[in-house]
């Protein structure tokens, strides 16, 4: 499964809803959590593009991959998580330390 | 007969072509270097061996040689060296540039969140672009970027982890320090990486 996150905004915000559109906590809970537990039951990995939107806030990103570890675990969402950023490589590291960093509450 | 008269319409040619491509100059030089090597000549003391080992002219040949080509492919070498240094050197200084020339911080109680995230994404863009430029440099592979990677981070992280009122971040005093402090931080790993490429 893949989920391309210029589909949900090509200006995605920052960390709460409350402060402003398209936050970390609405992709996280509209779109990256159905779609992780969806991939979770098929059996197969979620793969999350982070390609062609304008850029990234590290609270946009911190929020929605690091509740998706506090909800699954650290480990779960390492084993069955790709990250595509051709464009931000750096991304990628980030992430892995999010999610690394909150783990399962 | 006819071999002599080829000969001398040869000599005729040869005399009007170097003519046409001979400067006064030219010749005043060389006739001033022949009048001085007279001059000397009269003057020398020192007799010389009109016989001369061969050798002495291979070795003479071979310095001659090894002169014009170490002179020519270090000047070569040098100068393309120069040029891909400057290149890098200019890549690196617009890492600054971007976000100077974005008067994104000039302000550093009120930053707009959108612009704020498109400046560190162009100039992370820019990042790693220079990291493949580094790469496929001849003399600049062991330049290692990580020092201005991590600093970008860093001032990326205090500035886009503050949280927007109205598309706006604005930061407290403290944070303002923060944000100040870690962009020297960014400049200066810059400088020192713009350090290594010159003196490599």
């Amino acid at each position: 499964m893949i989920v391309q996150v210029k589909t949900f905004s090509l200006t995605p915000g920052a960390r709460y809803r409350t402060d402003g559109e398209y936050s970390g906590q609405e992709f996280y809970e509209d779109f990256l959590e159905k779609a992780f537990e969806e991939s979770i039951q098929k059996k197969e990995k979620l793969t999350v593009d982070l390609d062609g939107t304008e850029g990234y806030a590290t609270s946009f990103l911190d929020e929605a991959f690091g509740r998706l570890a506090e909800k699954f675990g650290s480990k779960v969402v390492m084993d069955n998580l790709e990250i595509i950023s051709d464009e931000e490589p750096d991304w990628i590291e980030e992430i892995h330390s999010y999610i690394m960093d909150r783990n399962e509450k | 007969m006819k071999s002599l008269i080829g000969l001398r319409k040869f000599i005729h040619t040869l005399w009007t072509e170097m003519r046409n491509s001979i400067s006064v100059l030219t010749v005043l030089i060389f006739v001033s270097g022949l009048l001085l090597g007279c001059v000397f000549y009269e003057m020398l003391t020192i007799k010389l061996n009109a016989e001369v080992n061969i050798s002495d002219i291979l070795s003479i040949l071979v310095t001659i040689f090894v002169g014009i080509y170490l002179g020519v492919t270090i000047t070569s070498q040098q100068s393309s060296n120069r040029f891909e240094k400057e290149f890098l050197i200019n890549e690196t200084k617009r890492l600054t540039e971007l976000l100077e020339d974005s008067r994104l911080l000039s302000d550093m109680t009120s930053i707009d969140h959108s612009d704020a995230i498109r400046v560190f994404k162009s100039i992370n863009v820019a990042l790693l672009s220079l990291k493949n430029m580094l790469d496929d440099s001849n003399y600049c592979q062991n330049i290692d970027i990580q020092e201005i990677r991590n600093s970008f981070q860093s001032l990326r992280r205090t500035v886009l982890d503050l949280p927007p009122t109205n598309g706006i971040i604005l930061p407290t005093n403290s944070n303002g320090i923060k944000i100040a402090k870690s962009f020297l931080e960014f400049r200066r790993a810059n400088f020192k990486t713009i350090n290594k490429i010159n003196v490599n």
